[in-house]
């Protein structure tokens, strides 16, 4: 059961709010911080802590489980939804999908090739990897 | 239909919104006030006993109890005070009690003057007033039941005795405030949705005043009967009738005041 | 259950002088939190009161729950609650004396919730109104607009003259106000970090009418900054396409406009042979492009 879950929001930058929460209940997810099968605070209750509209929180709960992330048992609350492992891999990538496109359209801009950026990827990895 | 409590907690309502109404009260209430302990036997002119000098408070304490955001107005922008009107408004309150209230209100501190120098009255009900002119002591001895011409040493016989006559004049005061209060509360309610309604009912606020006072002291010729001291004798032979037409007007006038307030845009 | 509580149909007013509201239309759906913007003197109180009963329009209709505000009976008006821009209550009465006033006229008043309202916001009984601070005053006006859990609810500018704790209690009490019961908020603010964290739905009054009324979500997606730039073709000239604003600098383009399927900033970008670089805006930022002429 997790009661006391802190999200970040910040309703002054021109990401929507709803948006912002998706995100980062997905990313709990993901990482494994919100394990499957636990529950969710209530729309009242997670609205109410983070001071928002509930429709908000009630809108990003429907969208995650359109997206297969969550499910919602009738009269019990919200739940992380079971393990799908295709799922899983499929929303990682699209989850990644924001980040790669600014990448592509930047080095297109900046006139740098595939090979070019092939190259600065695969350094990367290695300077976290050796980090770790 | 509003039950009582609601009645009475509109009516505190109202007082709450201009204490110094009770000051005003005051002010205008002394005169009659000092003459209940006033025990001269100075006999004054009919026209004297019978000119209301108070009624233009009428007109005033109308303006502040049934139209205070059109007395605001008046008093430059005060930003921050504020007259309720607009809150009562847009409350679960019916539009007509929110007027009904306030013209109790009105009635109620308008009448007391005059209901101060008819319990005055009573502790000596006789009056003896002079009239010099001929035609109005005629007049006067001919409507007025039990008047009686009483000479006076040095002055001729210029006194008339009115039994019961201080009564009368009460009632008569009475019934100037009354109109005054009903022609106050139409005029407010024709003047409300105009652009320049202070300064137009101010207007006419000194002219009435003006042509009160004018008309009260007409310098007449000795053939006619000055005009208030006619309608007074009228009023004295046909008291009930006089009554009877008032109680229908005030009720008819309030009601379309107050369906008029319900309409009027509040700006 | 009406869809639209609150609905205001080609409306249009003056005050004496050129028109404040022009073919004004607004809808705020049952159970939303509607953020009203607008420039000082672009007729958002004009609206509100109409709303609330005060004015009429000069044309057009104006209907709450259904009827016509100004015309409802005390029983209908139940359902209503209203906080003005002032306080408007008199000076010289005591809290204690409007709270009375409340409890005779609402059926539903709910005494439990003003008390709690009262203590949260340091206020007493006892009070002489004209003693409190102008910020209480409003704390105050906005008790007695919620106390009796009206339907509708119009806040014109709740938050003005609070400190930054009382906004924030004053925003999560209509919060509340919502969860509990089925409640449409009407509320205009300039402080739009409020107006981001609560509401649902927005729109933005200019020039007489709504140069923008959707969820605020949408808004957000949707509406971009674009800036074009490196013209290989040359600049396009006249209305080139529908925008919000546009400001042409020295050879570039920058349009605030409305992004979809088929128009976005890259097939601008093609159709115009040049580069682009989008910027998301936030609400003050989206405000501030539509509010200008």
């Amino acid at each position: 059961m997790i009661y006391n879950t802190v999200f970040f929001l910040n309703p002054n930058s021109g990401i929507p709010l709803y948006v912002q929460l998706q995100q980062q209940i997905r990313q709990r997810i993901l990482s494994g911080q919100l394990a499957h099968g636990a529950q969710l605070p209530s729309v009242r209750e997670l609205s109410a802590e983070l001071h928002i509209n509930p429709l908000t929180v009630a809108k990003v709960y429907q969208l995650l489980e359109r997206e297969g992330f969550v499910e919602t048992k009738r009269g019990t609350g919200t739940y992380v939804a079971h393990e799908s492992p295709g799922l899983r891999m499929d929303a990682r990538r699209a989850e990644i999908g924001p980040a790669v496109e600014q990448l592509v359209a930047e080095a297109l801009h900046l006139g740098l090739t595939e090979k070019d950026v092939q190259v600065l990827l695969s350094e990367k990895f290695r300077q976290f990897k050796s980090k770790n | 239909m509003s039950t009582p409590r609601q009645f009475w907690t509109l009516l505190k309502f109202h007082v709450s919104v201009n204490p110094f109404i009770g000051f005003m009260l005051i002010a205008f209430g002394v005169q009659p006030i000092m003459a209940i302990f006033d025990s001269s036997t100075y006999h004054s002119d009919l026209s004297f006993s019978l000119f209301v000098q108070n009624i233009f408070f009428v007109l005033l304490l109308g303006l502040w109890i049934l139209a205070p955001d059109m007395a605001q107005q008046s008093w430059g922008r005060t930003l921050s005070w504020s007259s309720g009107t607009e809150f009562l408004l847009t409350r679960a309150i019916s539009r007509s009690l929110i007027y009904r209230t306030r013209a109790v209100l009105l009635y109620a501190l308008v009448l007391l003057i005059p209901v101060l120098s008819l319990v005055q009255a009573l502790k000596q009900p006789d009056l003896k007033v002079t009239e010099f002119q001929k035609p109005a002591r005629q007049m006067c001895l001919a409507t007025i039941a039990g008047s009686v011409l009483e000479s006076e040493p040095g002055t001729g016989s210029s006194l008339i005795f009115l039994p019961w006559g201080k009564v009368l004049v009460g009632k008569w005061q009475a019934w100037l405030f009354i109109i005054s209060a009903l022609a106050t509360q139409i005029l407010l309610m024709l003047v409300y949705p105009l652009k320049r309604r202070t300064f137009i009912f101010y207007a006419l606020f000194f002219i009435l005043i003006f042509g009160h006072v004018w008309i009260a002291f007409l310098d007449v010729h000795n053939n006619v009967v000055p005009p208030v001291e006619h309608l007074f004798f009228v009023f004295a032979s046909h008291q009930m009738l006089f009554w009877g037409l008032t109680v229908i007007a005030v009720v008819i006038g309030q009601l379309w005041c107050e369906r008029r307030f319900a309409a009027l845009e509040h700006q | 259950m009406i869809e639209t509580p609150i609905l205001v149909h080609n409306v249009t007013r003056s005050f004496g002088g050129p028109p404040v509201l022009k073919d004004l239309n607004l809808s705020v759906k049952a159970g939303s939190i509607y953020g009203f913007l607008g420039r000082n003197g672009s007729g958002k109180t004009t609206t509100i009161r109409m709303l609330a009963g005060l004015i009429k329009p000069a044309m057009g209709e104006v209907r709450v729950m259904g009827l016509d505000p100004f015309t409802l009976t005390a029983a209908k008006r139940q359902g209503l609650g209203y906080m003005s821009e002032k306080a408007g209550i008199p000076f010289y009465t005591k809290i204690g004396g409007v709270l009375e006033l409340g409890r005779a006229f609402y059926p539903t008043w709910d005494t439990s919730l003003v008390d709690a309202l009262l203590a949260k916001y340091g206020l007493s009984q006892k009070n002489w109104f004209r003693t409190l601070s102008q910020g209480q005053q409003r704390l105050f006006s906005f008790i007695m607009a919620i106390a009796p859990r009206p339907k509708v609810l119009l806040l014109d500018e709740p938050a003005a003259n609070l400190d930054v704790v009382a906004r924030r209690e004053i925003l999560d009490d209509i919060l509340e106000l919502i969860r509990e019961r089925e409640c449409t908020v009407l509320f205009s603010t300039h402080i739009l970090s409020d107006v981001e964290r609560v509401a649902d739905e927005i729109g933005i009054l200019a020039q007489g009418h709504l140069r923008v009324s959707e969820s605020l979500d949408s808004l957000k997606d949707s509406i971009r900054q674009v800036r074009f730039f490196d013209f290989r073709n040359g600049m396009p000239e006249g209305d080139i396409t529908e925008n919000y604003r546009i400001v042409r600098g020295k050879g570039e383009i920058t349009l605030t406009l409305r992004i979809n399927a088929d128009l976005t900033p890259e097939t601008l970008a093609q159709r115009w042979s040049c580069q682009q670089e989008t910027r998301v805006l936030n609400l003050e930022d989206i405000f501030i492009e539509l509010s200008r002429n």
